[in-house]
């Protein structure tokens, strides 16, 4: 069942000791106020010292020249009520008008109601005799009602100013109801436990209607990347340190990674699912990635990765590459293990002339705290595995040192380091430069949405039109120059 | 002032406006011609040519800083926080106290403009301005 936090005493705020809840108007900021679910018709705070009736803040009303009980009013959260008086203390800014009164109402919850207000029940009716206080300040006590006391359910308490006549307005503050604070702000102000299934089940701190895993107290959220309903595109070159033809097509998967936290914001859980979809290399390259950052022994096994015998690649008993400072999951060591060469054309997937050959789909887990427990190396926080984290990288032609990231992101500890600088690369370790060319041109681009990919020996500006313009402006021109819009992309020149 | 003196007067006049309309129409066209000369001669024909900036991170993904302000609550509030793009799919989503100013760091298409907050039952729409997002739990 859900926990009812213990109620925490914000001196001087809307606050709320064990068995009573405050309105004392100190935020200062009705808003704050609202948000804690108390409710306000036609009153304001006021800081006038010739008005404040306690602390710094009081509520002043409208001119009280209407007697209907909903024209001006504050009205309290959910309180589950135990018996005792509502106290508050009232007072007047001037002493004219005809009449000047308080009435003050409970109000069941209805399921159907305007903010799930059921009709409410007048119980005390007060009228003002003249003169009205003006400098002095009128003290209320008041029994809560016996109808609402130690029910199952919780009641809210209307207090209504009325009047006729004159202009004065009604200054109150320091309201106490005896009771246990029971609104939920976060749910548009309804009480605790406002539908049935709205429990926590799993008994993690979120209640069952915000939690991703509602019955699994191991698991709580699930952020993804690029999004929850789409996928990125990597695309690569793989003749580094030359240029290539900059098809960009020698390696292109589709990409979304699903990160599952718990109630602590701990990552439990990330599954990557990539879509194997083209390879226009000659080269068996292999894929994978570095999660900037995270050591290998923070992770407890990685699964569902594609992995011949006699691999290339050497691993730890979790599942990551051995000899690694950051954790590295190898997601295939050869395209071609995973997608067959058709038979004909360069590579898979990117000659028309040659069979289209189906999608490859791995689904890479990695866990990090299985059924609560942790890995060796402990937990790591989600904010410490954002999207900038995940380091994608290709290993070309089965030389383990040769890698090919992007821009910018750092190699491994297996690059060969000393191809940097070499043929058309122009790296630069020292100024956090690499695998960029003179001119800044990258090995591989990374599209969040799915892309369709130019054709061998294609490339890539002459498929898509303004992807210089793009380029040339940092992004801020033509931000969709992939898009299939008209003008921008030559079909003849994409897969 | 006779009749030939006023015909030829609004002659001129008529002249002086075709003369000037010549003018400003040159002038346009004179602009429009060297506009796209400068375009043409700018625009790289290939990609040797292209010279980006090294700041460029070659990714059509834009980076965004959610600041959010925290309402001082009653008693602590513990949900699910969700940031999700326009359209609703979800790119965050972690477990946040109502009452904590924070930022939280996205990564969404740079086609985007704004973002969708989910926290408990409620959902805010926020702009994103200069990789920068802002919302408040306290009511307006």
């Amino acid at each position: 069942m859900k926990k009812i936090g213990i109620a925490i005493l914000f001196s001087g705020l809307v606050n709320v000791v064990i068995g009573q809840v405050k309105l004392t108007c100190e935020s200062g900021n009705r808003g704050i106020d609202i948000g804690n679910c108390w409710s306000f018709g036609a009153n304001s705070y006021t800081n006038s010292n010739s008005l404040v009736i306690a602390g710094q803040y009081s509520s002043r009303s409208n001119q009280l020249t209407n007697t209907s009980p909903t024209a001006s009013w504050i009205k309290s959260p959910w309180i589950k009520f135990v018996s005792g008086n509502i106290t508050f203390k009232a007072k007047f800014d001037n002493g004219t008008g005809t009449t000047r009164g308080i009435k003050l109402y409970y109000i069941p919850y209805s399921q159907n109601g305007s903010a799930y207000e059921g009709t409410p029940v007048l119980f005390y009716d007060y009228s003002f005799s003249a003169p009205f206080p003006v400098s002095s300040v009128q003290n209320f006590s008041v029994p809560v009602p016996t109808a609402i006391i130690g029910n199952s359910t919780s009641y809210k308490i209307r207090v209504s100013f009325v009047g006729s006549g004159g202009n004065s307005r009604i200054i109150t503050d320091e309201y106490v109801f005896p009771g246990t604070y029971w609104s939920e702000p976060a749910h548009d102000c309804r009480p605790r436990f406002y539908s049935l299934g709205n429990n926590d089940d799993d008994d993690d701190g979120v209640c069952n209607d915000d939690d991703d895993y509602p019955t699994n107290p191991h698991s709580t959220s699930t952020s993804y990347y690029p999004s929850q309903n789409g996928y990125g595109t990597l695309a690569f070159e793989d003749q580094w340190p030359q240029k290539g033809e900059y098809d960009l097509n020698d390696i292109v998967v589709n990409y979304k990674i699903s990160t599952i936290t718990n109630a602590n914001n701990k990552v439990v859980e990330v599954n990557a699912k990539f879509i194997l979809r083209a390879t226009g290399a000659g080269y068996h390259n292999g894929f994978g990635f570095q999660l900037d950052g995270i050591a290998p022994n923070k992770i407890i096994s990685v699964s569902g990765n594609s992995i011949a015998p006699g691999s290339i690649f050497s691993f730890n008993s979790n599942g990551t590459e051995a000899g690694q400072t950051f954790a590295n999951i190898i997601v295939f060591d050869d395209f071609y293990n995973s997608m067959e060469w058709p038979g004909s054309g360069i590579g898979i997937n990117t000659d028309k002339n040659a069979p289209f050959v189906p999608y490859d789909t791995l689904n890479v887990k990695i866990v990090f705290i299985n059924n609560g427990v942790q890995a060796a190396g402990g937990t790591v926080s989600s904010s410490s595995l954002t999207a900038d984290k995940f380091n994608f990288y290709i290993v070309t032609n089965q030389e383990r040192g040769r890698e090919i990231h992007l821009a910018d992101k750092v190699p491994t500890n297996k690059a060969n380091t000393s191809l940097f600088g070499t043929e058309e690369d122009k790296s630069s370790p020292g100024n956090g430069k690499y695998y960029r060319t003179e001119n800044n041109l990258p090995w591989a681009i990374n599209v969040l949405q799915s892309f369709d990919y130019p054709k061998e020996k294609s490339p890539i500006n002459e498929a898509y039109m303004h992807f210089i313009e793009w380029a040339r402006s940092s992004g801020t021109l033509y931000p969709n120059w992939f898009s299939n819009t008209s003008g921008y992309r030559d079909a003849t020149k994409i897969y | 002032m006779n009749v030939f003196e006023r015909k030829v007067k609004r002659f001129m006049k008529k002249t002086n406006y075709l003369i000037a309309a010549l003018l400003l129409g040159s002038f346009m066209l004179d602009g429009c011609r060297k506009n796209d000369f400068i375009i043409q001669e700018e625009l790289p024909k290939n990609l040797n040519e292209l010279n980006a900036s090294e700041n460029f991170s070659w990714t059509t993904e834009m980076p965004v800083t959610i600041q959010i302000t925290g309402l001082p609550t009653i008693e602590e509030v513990r949900s699910n926080l969700r940031i999700a793009m326009a359209d609703g799919s979800i790119v965050f989503s972690g477990v946040h106290r109502m009452d904590l100013d924070t930022t939280y760091s996205v990564v969404v298409p740079s086609t985007e403009t704004s973002l969708k907050i989910m926290y408990g039952s409620q959902s805010y729409d926020v702009g994103i301005s200069g990789n920068q997002a802002q919302f408040s739990f306290i009511p307006e």
